[in-house]
């Protein structure tokens, strides 16, 4: 068992409160602008959607090619929800890498990578959507079939 | 989706943000069998969604958690390594799992948790001075008395074990991964539960991040359901975080344990195909 290392409470009080300020920093801004997004998506929907029948629109209406600024708010802010992890741990590893605490960099770096092997995963290895529809793996309710 | 879908989706989506954030979980404990009972929302569907809606908790709670210092950082990184693993390997076991089987197997897991946290002393954190062989030490709020205590990180072969377990349920699940992280962290490395608790919350969004982009990427993350999940979540996140912090660590044991429970019973029912 490797000795007993500095917790994240330990060390030089500044320079712990530089990383707990960043990553809180980090997180914040990404909370904050995926919430405002959001927002403005559901808003949106609340005010548009009418009928039972009446249902969020894809991106991008296939015969006008309009742009529906709903589901762009909503895919926006789901985005950066999702980008905001991963810029924690980009926030993480540049201040251990620039604190000379390599130990610490390289298992950031290592958890960014499979991050990133994920995307890979999704694409290649995960069942998708269609296929699972296709093959009946899927159960769609009425409900979800009426919103297509 | 309608107005009236939206509203009740918000709804739920506030009370399990809240919940989560307050127990380290997440909210996908209850989003995910909301969506799906209450719904009709397909299965791949409503994990991936609340995977989106973990991120949120997590990230909403642990903003407040880091600038506190409540969340070992260090700690939180060192067990990313492999909750992040297992996160990815359960995406890809997930579209292969019935569902009877992933809730037998989950209740189980379930109740094995909430027993071991209700017949556990509320403190049971390694002291810094007593953990020689401590991998990591740190420091948090005393429950008693004020000031701070500190504490040793042990047993983190197991940790890294029970990581790897949370990071597959995640993914399979859609719940975050302190279902598993909080009992080990308590339980088995000597960590204090406010701390634990925090430190998986800022943990879970990793987890989520990586279990979520496979499910982007495969196409099963619906945004007109996702967006007011995750919306919901980070309201009620907000609001949970604030009230952990003014709770002391063996109500909220308790109350981990009875979510557990009542998870476990739902899943169990699931199972039977009742």
């Amino acid at each position: 068992m490797a000795p007993a290392a500095q917790g994240s409470h330990c060390g030089p009080p500044s320079a712990r409160a530089d990383l707990h300020a960043a990553v809180s920093l980090a997180l914040g801004i990404g909370v904050g602008a995926s919430f405002v997004l959001l927002t403005i998506a559901v808003a949106a929907a609340l005010i548009t959607s009418g009928a039972p029948t009446d249902r969020w629109p894809a991106l991008v209406d296939p015969v006008t090619g309009a742009v529906h600024w709903p589901v762009a708010f909503s895919l926006g802010g789901l985005l950066v929800l999702m980008a905001t992890p991963i810029v924690r741990l980009l926030v993480v590893f540049v201040w251990y890498w620039r604190s000379r605490e390599r130990l610490y960099a390289w298992i950031a770096a290592g958890v960014l990578a499979v991050v990133l092997a994920s995307v890979w995963v999704g694409l290649r290895a995960m069942p998708r959507r269609e296929e699972r529809l296709q093959t009946g793996a899927v159960h769609v309710s009425a409900t979800m079939v009426r919103s297509r | 989706m309608t107005a009236p879908d939206l509203g009740v989706i918000l709804a739920i989506s506030l009370v399990a943000g809240a919940i989560g954030a307050m127990l380290g979980l997440g909210g996908g404990i209850i989003l995910v069998p909301a969506l799906i009972f209450l719904q009709d929302v397909p299965r791949t569907e409503a994990v991936a969604a609340s995977v989106v809606s973990v991120i949120a908790t997590s990230s909403a709670a642990a903003i407040a958690y880091v600038r506190d210092h409540h969340a070992d950082i260090r700690l939180g990184l060192v067990l990313e390594t492999t909750t992040a693993v297992g996160a990815v390997t359960g995406a890809i076991v997930a579209g292969y799992l019935s569902d009877r089987f992933v809730a037998a197997l989950f209740a189980a897991m379930l109740v094995l948790a909430s027993l071991s946290l209700v017949r556990r002393p509320a403190d049971t954190s390694t002291p810094a001075t007593a953990a020689g062989a401590a991998f990591l030490e740190g420091s948090c709020a005393a429950e008693h008395g004020g000031g701070r205590a500190r504490y040793g990180v042990v047993r983190l072969r197991e940790g890294l074990a029970g990581g790897l377990l949370a990071g597959i349920i995640s993914a399979i699940l859609g719940v975050g991964g302190g279902l598993v992280m909080v009992p080990i962290m308590v339980v088995r490395m000597g960590v204090p539960m406010r701390v634990a608790i925090a430190t998986s919350a800022l943990m879970i969004g990793v987890t989520a991040v990586a279990t979520a982009i496979p499910y982007y990427a495969a196409g099963h993350v619906n945004p007109h359901l996702a967006a007011p999940c995750a919306l919901g979540v980070l309201v009620g996140a907000r609001a949970g975080a604030r009230l952990a912090q003014r709770t002391r660590s063996l109500v909220l044991r308790r109350a981990f344990a009875c979510v557990l429970l009542y998870t476990a019973y739902t899943m169990a029912r699931r199972a039977a195909g009742l």
